[in-house]
């Protein structure tokens, strides 16, 4: 317990709400009789600009070292409280509120069970707040350069966006040249830009920025320091390079598979994948080699998958329309629910492509002589069997994530999901966040994602990194959390517990250390350390015990 | 440095997170919201979640939604309209009427006193909308308020301990200047009044998504209109006014699959007696981690390929509905008790008021128009960006990085 406490109690009655089913003014002298409460009041809106004004000066004339509210949830006014602390000259964290409002008025019919739970609630207030202990705030420097691993298209957009937004930026690419899938694709339409001009128009942009270095032939070794401020070393052409950060964006994009298992035949010069298709198309001498009669195969791969319909439908288009013959589409359910291609899809029927859907019943293929047969319940004609063959089968593909994710994962510290991709801090709200402060993920690597959603994530990783470091400061926490170095057995519970990996040895001390930048003040640490060495502020042991105790006397 | 201010049009998810991003990146923002109160459909939308959460993102808007309301850079304009707006990226002048909304939400504590003190009853005539309503403020259902009927009643008025409301206020005109704008200004749902042969509108147990989504956020149950008891055979239909050419709304509204599969398990949850059967055209089942849901869903709900084509009433509490069974080839009659109808996204019917108001071009179907389809934030006009479904059909997520996007594309303007 600090000593000499002086705490003021502030009661708000809520425009009366309170003070009809809660005797605030019997709570009231009965707490100034405790010996270490300085002032007491009790009034209509203590939230109003007259009040908090009037808060200010009680605490500023009185000298008091504590606050302590009765009224609403410090939902709505704990930052208005705050403030007025802060503005008193008073540390804003010395402050405990009892929600006498919604936990006892509101809930509890009869003025006596009511006022008798606020009144314990209010005296838990003030034995937590006895406890309380000042948090510092500080300002720090982060680094505002950022490392971007992977170059293609999600990269190379986070790259342009970052560095309009005059962030220093390091895009490492693991090939020769910037553009990863983007070399493969034929089109994609229906935007007019074909994957070699969008292409050659970012790598300009890239090239005009003098702020954006570009590494080919490079790849991460190590990841030192904290979220604000990495220490990176790269390798490049075997020699290696030192850079510091103040954030990463992992974006190096997804590798595909064709499931032989699931197909139950082997891949061949006429059972094809998309993406080997796609490189028929790219180049007009493969053209002679493109048959009359085009199968597309889908949902079979992967069911759930939204490339592989847009690359059906683009494709099968293009060779309706650049070779005349037959395209066939064949799929349980097409995905269609992205910007777009339902106007694809209607397109395609227009020009001739012929549909074909299966369900449940798999259809069979069996290649002979130079053709492949293909033989499926179609629902559209009532389960009729339909037997056809092609020239050409283009099978689905899965997407699946590339062999060194495991490696970049536990370089970085992060964690994947239970598909192998980069795991998300929140799949909703930050789906380009990691687990770790400032490091973040874009593009395939994530999700299964068609060329312009990676191209959006691209950009909203680069949000996502100028919001944590545009200032080049940030506004932290100090000592949230407080390790007792006498206490520590240094036995790395908490480095192992923390989600955030937000722990370290200070090997000066002999303890562990909570980083402050990197903490979200999740208390995991402080919950889990057996030696009871790690506090949280504003949920220590004492604050605690001292309302778990006084619970007990009043009952 | 002097602030730089933006302004966004429309409070629901998009243009909240594009208010918060902004403010998070130092501007200060003016957010015109329509309603008496932020949020738009999505803060009327009920969580789906069963044992486990069904990730359906509708607990993320009322946390956006209080940030926005305690944002010192945010100034909430409600019950606001945007009427004119002249000048240029980096200096709009902008003229916004804002209509009295009685009840002032700087002042009003939402004690209730005046709620508790209305003669009209069931329902009051003045009422907080839902717990955690932002601003949190009381609000007037003009058709049920006498004095707004035309009568002599001021006793809210009288009883209000913080003065905050005031019947006699005229409408006021803003002038803001600012530098950039957002326009998310949301979506309409579809009308399924439209779609006559389903007998929505005539059948009281043909319901729509939205119904669904505002009955199980009211009374945490959907209960048959026609006799209040639990359905016990419930028919979704979907694409209900989305991939439909002869209403011109050829587009695939991108909710209406996750959200009937999601209901679906919600009702099986609530009574795993229910029998649950979804009519559909193609299940949009991709995205990451729907695969494994479709594939729960499969175990207990009846997917059949088909959309009825009409649905009567064959007994109060029977529906029949029509529809062509593509394994026998020919059109049959099966009956449910409970229809609901997956109504999706259009484009806001004030859309092309708005439009011409900002000066910027809609797109095919009458949503806004990207200036193009992967710069689909910014618009014909410098220094106007979409956010949301006003630019398309999108679920929460996705509105929420678009929001996202606009906010960076109106942060590059600025510097």
């Amino acid at each position: 317990m600090v000593e000499d406490t002086k705490i003021g109690v502030f009661l708000c009655d809520c425009g009366e709400v309170i003070s009809r089913n809660i005797d605030l003014s019997g709570i009231r002298s009965n707490l100034e009789k405790i010996s270490d409460v300085g002032h007491v009041t009790l009034s209509h809106y203590l939230c109003s600009q007259k009040e908090i004004e009037l808060m200010g000066s009680e605490i500023s004339e009185k000298g008091l070292n504590r606050v302590v509210i009765g009224g609403c949830s410090p939902q709505f006014c704990e930052v208005i409280f705050m403030e007025a602390m802060e503005k008193s000259g008073l540390n804003p964290y010395l402050l405990s509120i009892a929600n006498i409002r919604d936990q006892c008025g509101w809930v509890h019919p009869g003025k006596t069970r009511a006022t008798s739970k606020a009144a314990r609630q209010i005296k838990m207030a003030i034995s937590k707040a006895r406890f309380l202990e000042p948090i510092k705030k500080e300002t720090v420097s982060i680094n505002r350069d950022v490392l971007i691993i992977g170059g293609g298209i999600s990269g190379m957009e986070a790259a342009i966006e970052l560095s309009e937004l005059d962030h220093k930026v390091t895009l490492l690419e693991r090939e020769k040249v910037l553009g990863g899938r983007l070399h493969q694709l034929y089109s994609l339409y229906p935007l007019e830009l074909t994957p070699g001009a969008l292409l050659a128009e970012k790598i300009e942009a890239i090239n005009k920025r003098a702020n954006i270095e570009v590494l080919t032939t490079a790849e991460l070794l190590k990841i030192e320091g904290h979220p604000g401020n990495f220490v990176a070393k790269i390798q490049r052409d075997g020699s290696p390079i030192t850079r510091n950060f103040g954030a990463i964006v992992v974006a190096t994009g997804c590798d595909t598979q064709f499931p032989t298992e699931r197909y139950g035949l082997e891949l061949s010069d006429n059972i094809i994948t998309q993406l080997q298709f796609e490189r028929m198309l790219k180049s007009q001498e493969e053209w002679d080699k493109i048959p009359q009669k085009i199968g597309f195969m889908l949902d079979i791969s992967d069911e759930y998958s939204r490339i592989s319909t847009i690359s059906a439908l683009r494709n099968g288009l293009a060779a309706k329309r650049r070779f005349g013959g037959e395209v066939y589409i064949f799929c349980k359910n097409l995905k269609l629910d992205a910007p777009g291609l339902e106007g694809l899809y209607r397109e395609a029927r227009d020009e001739g492509v012929i549909f074909f859907k299966f369900g449940d019943g798999m259809p069979t293929i069996s290649p002979a002589h130079g053709q492949i047969n293909i033989q499926l319940e179609d629902l559209y004609l009532a389960r009729e069997l339909v037997t056809l063959s092609c020239d050409l089968l283009v099978v689905d593909e899965k997407i699946i994530p590339q062999r060194d994710f495991e490696i970049l994962k536990s370089i970085l510290n992060i964690d994947l999901d239970s598909n192998g991709f980069y795991q998300q801090a929140n799949v909703h709200l930050y789906p380009v966040s990691s687990i770790r402060k400032g490091i973040f993920s874009a593009g395939s690597c994530r999700a299964d994602l068609d060329f312009s959603d990676a191209l959006a994530d691209g950009r909203a990783a680069a949000q996502a990194v100028h919001q944590l470091s545009y200032s080049g400061k940030a506004w932290i926490e100090v000592e949230k959390l407080v390790v007792d170095a006498d206490k520590c057995a240094l036995c790395l519970t908490c480095i192992r517990s923390c989600p955030h990996h937000a722990i370290e040895v200070d090997h000066e001390k002999q303890a562990a250390k909570v980083i402050d930048l990197a903490c979200q003040g999740c208390g995991i640490c402080a919950a889990e350390c057996p030696a009871k060495a790690i506090q949280h502020k504003g949920y220590t042991d004492n604050e605690i015990g001292a309302q778990l105790e006084f619970l007990e006397e009043a009952i | 440095m002097e602030k730089k201010r933006v302004l966004v049009i429309g409070g629901g998810i998009a243009g909240v997170t594009s208010a918060l991003e902004l403010a998070k990146n130092g501007r200060e923002i003016f957010l015109v919201e329509r309603e008496p109160s932020i949020g738009g459909h999505a803060a009327s939308f009920c969580c789906k979640a069963t044992d486990v959460c069904n990730k359906c993102s509708v607990c993320l808007v009322p946390e956006r939604m209080k940030e926005v309301g305690i944002h010192p850079q945010i100034s909430l304009l409600t019950t606001s309209e945007v009427r004119e707006i002249n000048g240029e990226a980096g200096d709009f002048r902008v003229k916004i009427v804002r209509k009295t909304r009685f009840v002032d939400p700087d002042r009003c504590t939402a004690c209730g006193i005046c709620s508790e003190v209305c003669p009209v009853e069931s329902p009051k005539a003045i009422s907080l909308p839902y717990p955690g309503v932002v601003p949190p403020a009381f609000v007037v259902d003009k058709d049920r308020c006498l004095r707004l009927q035309g009568q002599e009643c001021t006793i809210c008025q009288d009883k209000c301990p913080t003065q905050a409301i005031d019947f006699d206020q005229g409408p006021q005109e803003i002038d803001l200047d600012v530098e950039a704008t957002i326009v998310a200004n949301g979506f309409d749902v579809f009308d399924a009044r439209e779609k006559a042969p389903l007998g929505y509108g005539k059948y009281p147990n043909v319901l729509t998504g939205l119904d669904m989504e505002e009955r199980l956020l009211k009374d945490g149950a959907i209960l048959l209109p026609s006799n209040g008891r639990p359905p016990q055979d419930v028919a979704f239909i979907q694409c209900v006014g989305s991939r439909d050419e002869h209403i011109g709304n050829g587009y695939c509204s991108k909710i209406c699959c996750k959200y009937a599969m999601r209901f679906s398990r919600l009702l099986q949850y609530q009574n795993p007696e229910v029998k649950v059967t979804v009519f559909y055209m193609d299940l949009q089942n991709a995205g990451k981690g729907f695969g494994d849901f479709y594939e729960q869903c499969k175990e207990n709900i009846r997917f059949v390929q088909g959309i009825p084509v009409e649905i009567s009433q064959v007994s109060p509490d029977q529906l029949a509905v029509r529809y062509e069974d593509l394994s026998q080839g020919k059109t049959v009659e099966e009956s449910h008790d409970l229809v609901v109808l997956s109504v999706g996204i259009t484009p806001r019917k004030d859309a092309r008021n708005l439009a011409g108001i900002l000066g910027v071009n809609l797109g095919d179907f009458g949503f806004f128009d990207g200036l193009t389809q992967i710069e689909n934030t910014s618009t014909n006009r410098e220094g106007i960006f979409l956010a949301g479904c006003c630019q398309g059909p999108r679920d929460i997520p996705e509105s929420i990085a678009h929001g996202t996007l606009a906010a960076l594309r109106a942060v590059r303007t600025l510097t």
